[in-house]
């Protein structure tokens, strides 16, 4: 890999998506009810594209990058609906060994909490070693000159010394980086990015996306990338979802939304994350996500709608589509649209 | 472990390997050290014990009941059958290092083994085993040994199999709780993720994050062992006369404890100091175990 990005690929339309999801439902029992985590989402990520989910915590960003590989162990989770299809295949729960050859050699992920998704046992060289053993590599000098290469082209400068060291004594941004080779290692064709710049500094959260754009246009892999932050969203995202209560109620190309968010749930976080040039308040979403065991009845994001009207708190609405290749579960885009 | 890459040309590069490092560590914590070497020279002391023995431990001298320490050659002087106690306390210590070390090693692997299990796979086989264990955790510790110990009948191999069984519920328990947390930590996340088995995960992510934990609870529960074991040598449940056995030994010098103080309280001094030195031993390899740990100076 060599340094200095490259315009990302141009993804083939036409073809069949590399990911499938439709109608995931996941549910986790509580004392409180069922929780509702996921509903009925479903979406698709082409080859090459990339794939910006944002939301607030709680939204079922996370739950649903768990779900695609079915990573979430069941009981506590509730699988009650729901198709991933991988490269034309489906991804069966009940199939651990197929389950097991697409994770991490297909699809990866990078966590958030980096150090924490660190074995503190094993030094770094050793976990990404782990990595490759899983998926039938051999130890030799190759494999390891192979480690070093994938860690050198994280924008690790010292990868054989970050090889021979335990993850709590690299800096944070260095375990984040680890993380991302741990997941770039087998070469996947999606990297599922669970907010992988959240716990960093700015610069770091800049060189982390410099480096996460770098490597989708190298090894034209997809990615998915979950933040609450539009910004980071933006600069990475081809296509984005927004969620809110574990739905999603927008989605569409990025620049398209961010110039004309339909849905108010996103016109709010747009206008939320950016500060006014007039010098004028930051603009502030009232209230609280809903309690996911306690939906309220319609559209959840009824009761912190601004321009809610009777409708919306009685029935729900469906993803309503437009002739841009965008939807919005709204009923007000459905009127405006008529 | 070892098997990290080929790192041939790294040991240059980072000249400080687990192993050494855990080393390092437990070499700075003096009482520790101090510890292993007691522990050493009583397991040396035992393995020789029929060189280094002045007296035979199981024969008196009729004339010299009773006598006190530096009297007749004899250093602690001798019991009410004027046998030695320099010598019985040197004998005594093959049966006390084998009463303290084998029940915790065979509790140790049947505990990881129950703890592993239960805490892996919650659920049906999880709440069975513990639930099983449970039992044994209603009925205090020592009692229950005494009466495994009694049901068998007495003698060594049975206080070992009654500590053995006492203790693996303990180590079971740390070990599951371990597990249990473990199993939902982000980096057993991030090895599912990248495609490890479950048995892969429990071998390479959770099994060498619980080994410290036994080795350490287990290492301090061998200074409890030496106590129990004395415990029943006391009762008359371990050894039979005229074996030498710690426990024992403070038994026999009971009745005189007025007259002859030291019949009694050498080997519990010994008892004493072995038990500690076990603890010593057991908060020293905590530190050392542990990466975090064992590298802040």
């Amino acid at each position: 890999m060599t340094a200095g990005g490259s315009a990302p690929p141009p993804v083939d339309e036409s073809a069949a998506p590399l990911l499938e999801v439709e109608g995931l439902t996941v549910r986790f029992g509580s004392p409180d009810g069922e929780v509702r985590a996921v509903e009925d989402v479903s979406f698709s990520v082409g080859r090459g594209e990339s794939i910006g989910i944002v939301g607030e915590s709680g939204s079922g960003k996370t739950v649903t990058c768990m779900s695609l590989t079915w990573l979430l162990p069941s009981p506590p989770a509730r699988y009650v609906a729901g198709r991933i299809t991988y490269d034309s295949h489906e991804l069966r729960r009940d199939d651990p060994a197929a389950l097991r050859s697409v994770r991490g050699s297909q699809i990866a992920m990078v966590f958030q909490n980096a150090r924490a998704a660190l074995d503190p046992s094993y030094r770094i060289g050793r976990q990404l070693f782990e990595v490759l053993k899983a998926h039938g590599r051999r130890e030799d000098a190759a494999t390891r000159d192979f480690v070093i290469e994938t860690l050198r082209s994280c924008n690790i400068v010292d990868p054989a010394t970050v090889l021979e060291r335990y993850p709590h004594e690299v800096s944070g941004g260095i375990a984040q980086r680890v993380t991302i080779a741990l997941a770039l290692i087998t070469r996947p064709s999606v990297i599922i990015a669970d907010e992988p710049t959240t716990a960093l500094d700015l610069l770091s959260q800049l060189e982390v996306l410099r480096l996460l754009e770098r490597i989708r246009a190298e090894l034209q892999c997809s990615i998915i990338l979950v933040s609450h932050d539009l910004a980071v969203v933006r600069r990475i995202a081809d296509r984005v979802l927004i969620m809110y209560a574990g739905r999603i109620v927008e989605r569409g190309p990025t620049e398209s939304i961010f110039r004309d968010p339909r849905h108010p749930y996103t016109r709010a976080l747009l206008a939320s994350s950016q500060q006014r040039m007039t010098g004028g308040r930051l603009y502030e979403l009232d209230g609280q996500p809903p309690d996911l065991a306690n939906l309220p009845a319609g559209c959840s994001f009824s009761p912190r709608c601004p321009s809610a009207f009777e409708r919306c708190h009685v029935e729900a609405p469906g993803p309503v589509p437009f002739a841009d290749g965008r939807d919005a579960r709204c009923f007000l885009v459905e009127v405006g649209r008529e | 472990m070892s098997t990290v890459l080929r790192l041939g040309d790294t040991a240059r590069r980072n000249p400080q390997s687990g192993y050494r490092q855990a080393v390092t560590a437990f070499a700075r914590d003096r009482g520790a050290v101090a510890a292993v070497v007691l522990l050493i020279v009583v397991v040396l002391i035992a393995i020789f014990a029929p060189i280094i023995a002045p007296f035979d431990p199981n024969v008196g001298d009729p004339t010299q009941l009773l006598s006190p320490p530096l009297v007749g050659g004899h250093l602690l002087g001798t019991d009410t059958q004027g046998r030695d106690l320099v010598a019985r306390l040197i004998f005594g210590a093959r049966l006390a290092m084998i009463e303290a070390t084998v029940p915790v090693v065979a509790a140790a692997i049947a505990g990881t083994t129950l703890g592993l299990l239960a805490g892996f796979y919650q659920g049906l086989l999880g709440g069975l085993i513990m639930r099983v264990l449970d039992v044994f955790f209603a009925i205090p510790l020592v009692l229950l040994g005494i009466a495994i110990a009694a049901a068998l009948g007495s003698g060594p191999p049975t206080v070992i199999l009654s500590m053995a069984i006492v203790i693996t519920p303990y180590i079971a328990r740390v070990v599951y709780t371990a597990t249990a947390q473990l199993k939902h930590s982000l980096f057993v996340q991030t090895a599912r993720s990248s495609g490890s088995s479950e048995l892969e995960i429990l071998r390479e992510e959770i099994l060498p994050h619980v080994i410290p934990s036994v080795i350490v609870y287990g290492t301090t529960n061998m200074g409890a062992m030496i106590v129990f074991a004395a415990g029943f040598g006391f009762l008359g449940l371990g050894a039979q006369p005229p074996t030498a056995d710690w426990g024992a030994m403070i038994a026999a010098g009971v009745t005189t404890l007025a007259s002859a103080p030291w019949v009694s309280t050498f080997p519990g001094l010994v008892i004493v100091a072995v038990a500690l030195a076990f603890n010593y031993v057991g908060d020293g390899l905590r530190i050392a175990l542990d990466p975090r740990l064992r590298t802040r100076a």
